[in-house]
């Protein structure tokens, strides 16, 4: 699984069908269960899936850096640096989850969604984000930095 | 399978076997191969180099457990069992003179006729010089006291041994390789080459003209010089022998062995006009060191090629070798590795291609594998190392899977000795002379060479210097220049381990071994 370009495509699938289960079939059922002020559940529903749109985005995209990174010959003489590499964007992979959640919060601000609910907003931009890039590079790195991600 | 034995004669016999050694190493030696040394100068830095090695590489392929098909330390050298047995010392004392030998003292009262006549055939300092340091150029006195071989004791038992055993006519090969120029060569070469010595010995005797043994030799013509050491009024009294000695000594005994009727079945005439000089002139001891010369290799490849030729039945017909370079440059394509003329092109492509492979080896360990030994085990993420060496630090059972300890690291520390007087033997090749065209030193090695020293080598992982990895070899188009970084990527991390190797250093040593075969196949495309 971790060769050229079959982890390319496998994270991209991956990734898609995510977003397919959380914004489509899962958000559905999410936005329906919140109780909003004045917003329509169908308004939530747009931008929570534009909000997990931009989080799958950004974990796919990061994985494929560090695929591309992690199959560069110079990486293999450089495994400090490639730590680092990883450690860096699994931090911003948080950091983005926790940016995006607080766009959602700041437009549904004044609806009164309960804490509970947010939790499970940030649930799903986690799954898309830090936890999507750590499982995709926990199974699927390049030969050279395949021992770097967290617990491996 | 016939019996192979290569016994060297003097400091350039030890030099010869010191290269035969190595290319053992690399694995172009035979499979079997039994060795020692005919030297009175106990204390020589060329005998005392090549006895440490010959000793480790001993304990290197003992320790090494091979992946299947790998050719590294292929040959299984014999020595006699008791390490002071590989060298034959000729004198049992130290301060020994020929005339304590000969008995010169008491000659005019026992035999005044044998006295008038020692005395004619030696001069005073020939028959009063102590011989602790070798026979000085005069071989004369060599021999004399070589032709008394003990064989009983240890390392001629071990040929004797062999022969006792066995019966088949021509299958005890034996290689003498010695100087025709100097001192014990030229005394030792012809003494054992004699009929009676060796070859038609009663117990290597079969019919009057049939022998167990096929007796084979490498005479090695002058092919260095040395500056004579400053130390002037020490050399105007002692006697010794100078690079302008040469060619009369030579001359002499080409003289001799064309009108002597000796033993020898094969021989190989071999030699250098270029004359590269190879140190200061010393008397001998440990200061005789020299630097490792190609001529050394081509005698191996010698030796080599007379143990590879077919069993021959009747009596052996006498064959006289001699090969030269085509032009001034020495490339691998001057090598003789073979007597057989179609086989040459392909026996020159795998001596390339196992030196090549093993300088590789021995400096990717040296340099990349050493650091990571000595980096904590718990922060390697070297995808290589962890396939390999999963271990718990802390768990006493999991002890022996780490490369760092115990068994393993003498085993390591052994390779390590090696694999420096690998490099050192290979880079000293290159003698600056920009004649000799093999392994590229500039690529290897920091600064000069300076024998007894340990290798300063570069190292691979800096920005400056990860390329020269790829550009070993000299002159060659089929450089192709991949840096450390790809050895590292497409050899070590794409190597895949027979699981019946369990010993870690084992582990460790054919993960770069292994690397190294993938990485020259690519870089140097050579299999």
């Amino acid at each position: 699984m971790n060769k050229s370009p079959l982890n390319y495509l496998i994270t991209v699938a991956l990734g898609v069908v995510l977003w397919v289960i959380t914004a489509v079939f899962y958000g559905g059922t999410f936005s329906e269960s919140l109780i909003l002020n004045t917003s329509t559940p169908d308004q939530f529903l747009s931008h929570l899936r534009i909000m997990l749109g931009i989080a799958a985005a950004i974990g796919i995209l990061n994985t494929i850096y560090w695929y591309y990174y992690g199959s560069l010959d110079s990486t293999a003489a450089e495994l400090n640096k490639a730590k680092k590499v990883w450690m860096i964007s699994f931090i911003l992979q948080i950091i983005a989850s926790v940016a995006i959640l607080f766009v959602l919060i700041a437009l549904y601000l004044t609806e009164g969604v309960a804490t509970a609910d947010w939790l499970i907003a940030f649930a799903l931009m986690s799954l898309h984000t830090w936890f999507f890039y750590w499982l995709c590079t926990f199974l699927m790195s390049p030969r050279t930095v395949q021992y770097i991600p967290l617990f491996k | 399978m016939p019996k192979n034995y290569l016994i060297g004669i003097g400091g350039t016999g030890a030099r010869v076997i010191e290269a035969a050694v190595h290319l053992c190493a690399a694995g172009f030696g035979p499979d079997e191969l039994s060795i020692f040394l005919v030297d009175p100068d106990s204390g020589n830095g060329n005998l005392s180099r090549t006895k440490s090695l010959i000793t480790n590489y001993i304990k290197c392929r003992k320790q090494l457990q091979k992946q299947a098909g790998s050719s590294i330390f292929n040959t299984d050298i014999k020595i006699p069992p008791d390490e002071k047995g590989l060298v034959w010392g000729i004198f049992p004392d130290k301060g020994a003179t020929l005339a304590n030998f000969i008995n010169f003292k008491n000659m005019p009262q026992n035999n005044p006729e044998l006295a008038d006549f020692a005395s004619v055939l030696f001069t005073h300092d020939e028959l009063n010089t102590t011989l602790d340091m070798g026979f000085r150029g005069h071989p004369s006195i060599g021999a004399v006291v070589m032709a008394d071989i003990p064989y009983n004791e240890y390392p001629f038992k071990l040929l004797f041994d062999d022969l006792a055993n066995n019966k088949r006519a021509n299958d005890i090969r034996v290689f003498l390789v010695g100087s025709v120029f100097g001192g014990t060569g030229a005394a030792g070469f012809p003494t054992l080459g004699s009929k009676q010595i060796l070859k038609f010995h009663k117990l290597a005797k079969i019919e009057d003209n049939l022998s167990q043994i096929l007796l084979g030799g490498a005479l090695v013509l002058p092919y260095f010089s040395f500056e004579l050491n400053a130390d002037t009024s020490r050399t105007e009294k002692e006697m010794f022998v100078t690079t302008k000695d040469f060619p009369i000594a030579t001359k002499a005994a080409l003289q001799y062995y064309e009108e002597k009727d000796l033993g020898f079945d094969q021989i190989y005439f071999l030699g250098d006009s270029l004359a590269p000089k190879v140190g200061k002139f010393e008397f001998g001891a440990m200061k005789q060191l020299n630097m490792p010369h190609y001529i050394e290799v081509a005698s191996s490849l010698a030796a080599f090629d007379f143990y590879e030729q077919p069993d021959i039945k009747g009596p052996a017909p006498q064959m006289l070798f001699t090969a030269c370079r085509e032009s001034e440059k020495l490339r691998w394509s001057d090598l003789p590795v073979t007597r057989e003329a179609l086989k040459i092109r392909e026996k020159q492509m795998e001596l390339k291609s196992l030196v090549t492979r093993m300088t590789v080896f021995c400096y990717s360990f040296l340099t990349y594998g050493k650091r990571i030994l000595a980096a904590n085990h718990r922060e390697l993420k070297e995808a290589w190392y962890v396939d390999y060496f999963k271990f718990n630090q802390r768990d006493e059972k999991d002890k022996l899977k780490d490369p760092r300890l115990g068994q393993s690291k003498e085993a390591l520390d052994d390779f390590e000795t090696f694999a420096n007087s690998f490099l050192f033997w290979i880079s000293a090749m290159d003698d600056n002379s920009g004649m000799v065209e093999l392994i590229d030193r500039k690529m290897l090695v920091k600064g000069e060479l300076d024998t007894g020293k340990k290798v300063s080598l570069i190292d691979p992982e800096q920005d400056n210097t990860k390329t020269n990895i790829g550009y070993l070899l000299k002159s060659e188009g089929s450089n192709k220049g991949r840096d450390f970084n790809d050895f590292i990527a497409n050899g070590l991390n794409a190597v895949v381990l027979d699981k019946k190797i369990t010993d870690a250093s084992s582990k460790y040593l054919n993960i770069f071994y292994e690397a190294a075969i993938k990485y020259c196949k690519a870089n140097y495309n050579v299999n």
